[in-house]
């Protein structure tokens, strides 16, 4: 895979996440993906502490709660935008598997009535990203891995996907 | 009309207890005067969860924390006795430890290296030829926190020395404690490093709304239809009623939340298997009766500050009249299968964490609620299932499940407490 090819497919997920095609992204995984945000960079999620951890069916719960019109924590929802550089490809441990690493920011607000507590504030949200692609018929996400620069500290309400 | 607060009169005012109604003014949540008093008189004058044993489980472990205003680092010495210390240096007052976690025989100032062990000795200060004739470094070590006690493995200190022994403080509370502890078997659990999240409300609200049983059918309606429809398991409020599920205050302000044996939900749903494999080892050391206690559903708020929930510690830090910290710590049951605990560990997160399917709505319930009283209403209703309402012998209170039993225990202790301040004055 070349970078370009890397940087089609990271851009590709950006924007399905972006314009809230949620139904698109769940389909960019394979069916056994774990999609990760740590606390600790290199921890064993199935003995420490994570702040997500989603196998494929929470993948689906998740989306189907972004959907229902009572999710109050995305009520106003979430706007984000995904912004994706200094991607890098390097080879997978199979030969249908890349690794890329990229750096990521999303920003995200909800508006609504903005003067209220908690709605109206722009954040932004800096990461390293690490994904495991597999190829089948087509390229799809083994594994995800989101390393906030911040995932030490208190957040306010991450209900939305990065 | 608005009621200002008069601390001339003292806080208890601001508590209103009829025979068939409680009220509380909304300055509870928006009186900067108030939020530091709390800080004053309930923080810094009682018992306050500073951290597990388990975080700590190794001499010369350590980790900061903070009661009311006060920085404090909690250590294990080389003999493996607890130490409560103020973070503060005793020269020039600055904080000497800025990590979170770490191990440490020694804490040495970054100003000027006074150096301390983490029993709080002062054992080193550079030039000290340099000060007058007859100073001494003995009675300059680290500030201690008046008591430091620990149950069940929960760590707690008070700054000020005028407190009933912790066991005492905990009360009729210590049985709920040991029913969530004894889910371990044969050991003790532990709490896994902090998830950490916050709010922009009070504090007072995350307290009230972890033993509330009237909101989570509808301010998690989005979570709970998801889990049903994806076969996960569902509850409402009203089920658990007609169950009899139960509310308890008590004297203190601690409270329980009770919602007894769902298909195991205490331990964690979705285990099929070596749930029933888990039930059974219950049964065998604790009896039929007691097991089926043990492995009930149970949030157990101890004043002031910390819940026991089924999958986690959950921690509230009042750092600011509208800017609330929480620290989500995992729990982790020994003598049980691991991936029993890691499915615990799973559940805890997918539902609240930060990011999860439960929890972000409170929050967010906290900061319209935060939005709403800036407009300075006057009172708010707490009166939910006064009318049945039991108060045993002990002072202790039961209500249905989604009564605001725990919510008066706690705004009743709240009274006794704030009520002294500036009284007479």
């Amino acid at each position: 895979m070349t970078r370009q090819e890397a940087e089609d497919f990271l851009f590709e997920e950006a924007r399905l996440l972006d314009e809230r095609d949620f139904l698109p992204w769940l389909d960019l995984f394979t069916e056994d993906a774990i999609y990760w945000i740590p606390i600790e960079e290199h921890s064993d999620p199935t003995r420490e502490t994570s702040i997500l951890w989603d196998d494929h069916q929470l993948r689906q719960l998740r989306v189907h709660q972004l959907a229902h019109e009572r999710n109050f924590a995305q009520s106003p929802p979430s706007r984000t935008v995904h912004s994706i550089t200094n991607v890098q490809v390097s080879p997978g441990d199979a030969e249908n598997e890349v690794h890329l690493r990229c750096n990521l920011v999303v920003h995200e607000i909800r508006s609504g009535d903005h003067r209220q507590l908690g709605l109206g504030d722009l954040r932004a949200l800096p990461a390293k990203c690490y994904y495991v692609l597999r190829r089948s018929d087509r390229w799809r996400i083994a594994h995800k891995k989101v390393v906030l620069i911040n995932r030490h500290m208190p957040i306010i309400n991450l209900s939305f996907l990065i | 009309m608005t009621t200002q607060a008069k601390p001339h009169h003292g806080y208890s005012g601001l508590v209103d207890i009829k025979e068939r109604s409680f009220r509380v003014h909304s300055s509870l949540y928006t009186d900067a005067a108030i939020f530091e008093r709390e800080l004053v008189e309930i923080f810094e004058k009682t018992w306050v969860y500073v951290g597990h044993e388990s975080e700590i489980a190794e001499p010369g472990d350590y980790k900061t924390s903070q009661i009311g205003r006060y920085p404090i680092i909690v250590t294990r010495d080389k003999d493996g006795e607890i130490h409560a210390l103020l973070n503060v240096c005793r020269h020039r007052a600055n904080a000497i430890c800025r990590e979170n976690y770490g191990n440490s025989q020694n804490f040495r100032c970054p100003y000027h290296a006074w150096t301390y062990r983490n029993n709080g000795e002062l054992i080193g200060v550079p030039d000290g030829g340099r000060y007058p004739q007859g100073f001494s470094t003995r009675g300059l070590g680290l500030q201690r926190v008046a008591h430091v006690g620990a149950y069940r493995g929960l760590i707690f200190a008070s700054l000020s020395e005028d407190v009933p022994a912790l066991e005492e403080h905990l009360s009729h509370l210590k049985v709920h404690i040991d029913l969530w502890a004894d889910r371990s078997i044969g050991g003790e659990h532990r709490v896994l490093r902090p998830h950490r999240y916050a709010y922009l409300g009070n504090w007072k609200f995350q307290c009230e709304n972890g033993v509330d049983g009237y909101h989570p059918g509808i301010v998690h309606e989005s979570a709970f239809s998801t889990f049903g429809e994806f076969g996960i398991g569902n509850f409402s409020a009203r089920d658990l009623v007609k169950r009899g599920h139960i509310t308890r205050g008590f004297p203190g302000g601690h409270s329980t939340l009770e919602g007894g044996v769902l298909d195991g939900r205490g331990v964690g749903r979705g285990l099929p298997a070596r749930f029933e494999e888990y039930f059974a080892r219950q049964k065998e050391v604790h009896g039929d009766e007691r097991a089926e206690e043990i492995i009930s559903n149970r949030h157990v708020f101890i004043f002031p500050n910390v819940f026991l929930f089924d999958e986690l510690v959950r921690v509230i830090q009042p750092l600011a009249l509208e800017y609330t910290e929480v620290y989500s710590h995992p729990f982790w049951l020994s003598g049980v299968p691991d991936d029993l605990n890691t499915r615990r560990l799973y559940e805890g997160t997918r539902q609240l964490s930060t990011t999860g399917m439960v929890n972000p709505s409170d929050l967010e319930m906290f900061a319209a609620n935060q939005t709403g009283l800036h407009s300075r209403i006057d009172w708010l209703v707490l009166d939910r299932g006064m009318d049945d309402e039991q108060v045993g012998a002990d002072g202790v209170r039961t209500g249905n499940y989604s009564d605001e039993v725990p919510q008066r225990s706690f705004y009743r202790h709240w009274a006794e407490v704030m009520g002294k301040v500036g009284a007479g004055r």
